[in-house]
């Protein structure tokens, strides 16, 4: 089993107060809390502090870490040997058993029910799985063409002496056309085991679209930067633009200007009936250099030609 | 290692939910959602139909309720202000995001 130092998760020492150790877990549950924080990986972090402050906020389950000692956190450890006696159903072997799977099972060893009511003694109560969230990568054209993708997690289970290990599982599902980024799909029963006959939790998958080096997106809609050289813009052209599904030839009017948006139907994300548009917006570029012929018909342009871009700032 | 391929069930406007599905899918008591649904938290999908039913961004913000009251140990009242704000930054941010998508990658 590997040690997690929770006393340093939430900075505070070994013989904190509990005063002192919610005070530690809601400044950082502030910083954190992945419905509220921007930082980086604020989730994976969030759940650090979350599994550390569930542990030492119970005086129970804080007397049974404590037993543990002292280690390097993330080093491997046997606890004592008779440490894992106070869990009902311990088949003495802490092997792929995650250290706050198994103090979460001190409550249920001890058979008292997640909301604390009473029950009556003897009678199982019926308890209902956890639900668990993950985040899942996907590109524009996972979602663009409803592909599969597959997701490998690692999820508490329990063995037939009711201890919890975790257990790798790897799903199969299909990315819905269409999807968009931040999209939640429920995978119905594939969360945590329900105790007692309750029903097993659910897993919800939240997608997230990777940038694409191309294409951006909005609802169903994409847009694309479509550069013109100058004389693309000026005179008109036929010009070779990408969409998802093949390139395809789109036709520039004469003087089209910087910022206009032209519109190819069709072309955007799958959704309920047909499809999103592409818009493309155009940019001019001019080139990094220019060779000499090319300065030359730019200067003669510029002698003849009576246009003037700033006529505004007069 | 085995794989599960698994019927993903998008959580989205095209889908209804019933009161009790909520519940289920969020972890919210029955009697917490009727407080925060009778405060205006969340809104059924039409508020004369009985019984009443509720989008797919209705579970996710139950949710989001669920989490926020264990995570920072608030109670309903609490629970009702910050999802209401939690709600107005998810909308901010999507037009946000709309905007930029909609934003030449030079001119950002």
């Amino acid at each position: 089993m590997k040690y997690k130092d929770y006393y340093a998760v939430l900075g505070v020492d070994r013989a904190a107060s509990a005063d002192v150790i919610k005070k530690a877990y809601r400044k950082l549950a502030h910083k954190y809390h992945p419905d509220v924080s921007k930082v980086d990986n604020a989730e994976e972090k969030f759940k650090e502090i979350a599994e550390a402050y569930e542990t030492l906020k119970d005086t129970e389950k804080r007397a049974a870490y404590d037993q543990l000692g002292s280690h390097r956190s993330g080093q491997e450890f046997e606890p004592p040997p008779e440490w894992g006696q106070q869990f009902e159903g311990f088949g003495g072997g802490f092997e792929n058993i995650d250290l706050a799977d198994i103090l979460a099972g001190l409550h249920r060893s001890s058979g008292r029910s997640q909301g604390g009511g009473r029950r009556a003694r003897g009678a199982p109560v019926q308890m209902p799985g956890d639900n668990f969230e993950t985040t899942a990568n996907i590109t524009l054209e996972d979602a663009y063409y409803g592909r599969e993708i597959e997701l490998d997690l690692a999820l508490p289970e329990y063995d037939e002496h009711g201890m919890p290990h975790r257990a790798a599982r790897r799903f199969r599902i299909t990315v819905p056309k269409g999807a968009m980024d931040g999209q939640r799909l429920r995978l119905t029963g594939k969360g945590g085991p329900g105790m007692n006959g309750g029903r097993n939790g659910d897993l919800y998958v939240t997608l997230a679209m990777q940038p694409h080096a191309l294409f951006r997106v909005t609802g169903s809609d994409l847009y694309l930067d479509l550069p013109l050289a100058p004389s693309e813009a000026v005179l008109g052209a036929t010009v070779v633009v990408p969409t998802i599904e093949g390139a395809v030839e789109l036709k520039i009017p004469a003087n089209t200007r910087a910022g206009h948006t032209l519109r190819l139907g069709g072309k955007g994300m799958p959704r309920t009936s047909g499809k999103g548009d592409l818009y493309a917006q155009v940019q001019i570029v001019v080139p990094k250099s220019s060779t000499g012929a090319e300065r030359d018909l730019y200067q003669k342009l510029a002698e003849i030609s009576e246009f003037n871009p700033r006529a505004h700032f007069a | 290692m085995r794989i599960e391929i698994v019927q993903a069930i998008s959580v989205d406007e095209l889908r209804q939910y019933t009161f009790t599905e909520v519940a289920e899918c969020s972890g919210l008591s029955e009697a917490d959602l009727r407080v925060l649904t009778e405060a205006g938290v969340f809104e059924p999908l039409e508020a004369s139909a009985q019984p009443s039913v509720f989008s797919g961004t209705t579970v996710r913000l139950a949710q989001t309720a669920r989490r926020l009251r264990d995570d920072f140990e608030l109670d309903v009242p609490a629970v009702a202000v910050a999802v209401q704000l939690v709600s107005r930054i998810r909308e901010l941010e999507e037009q946000l995001k709309s905007f930029k998508a909609r934003m030449s990658r030079q001119m950002r």
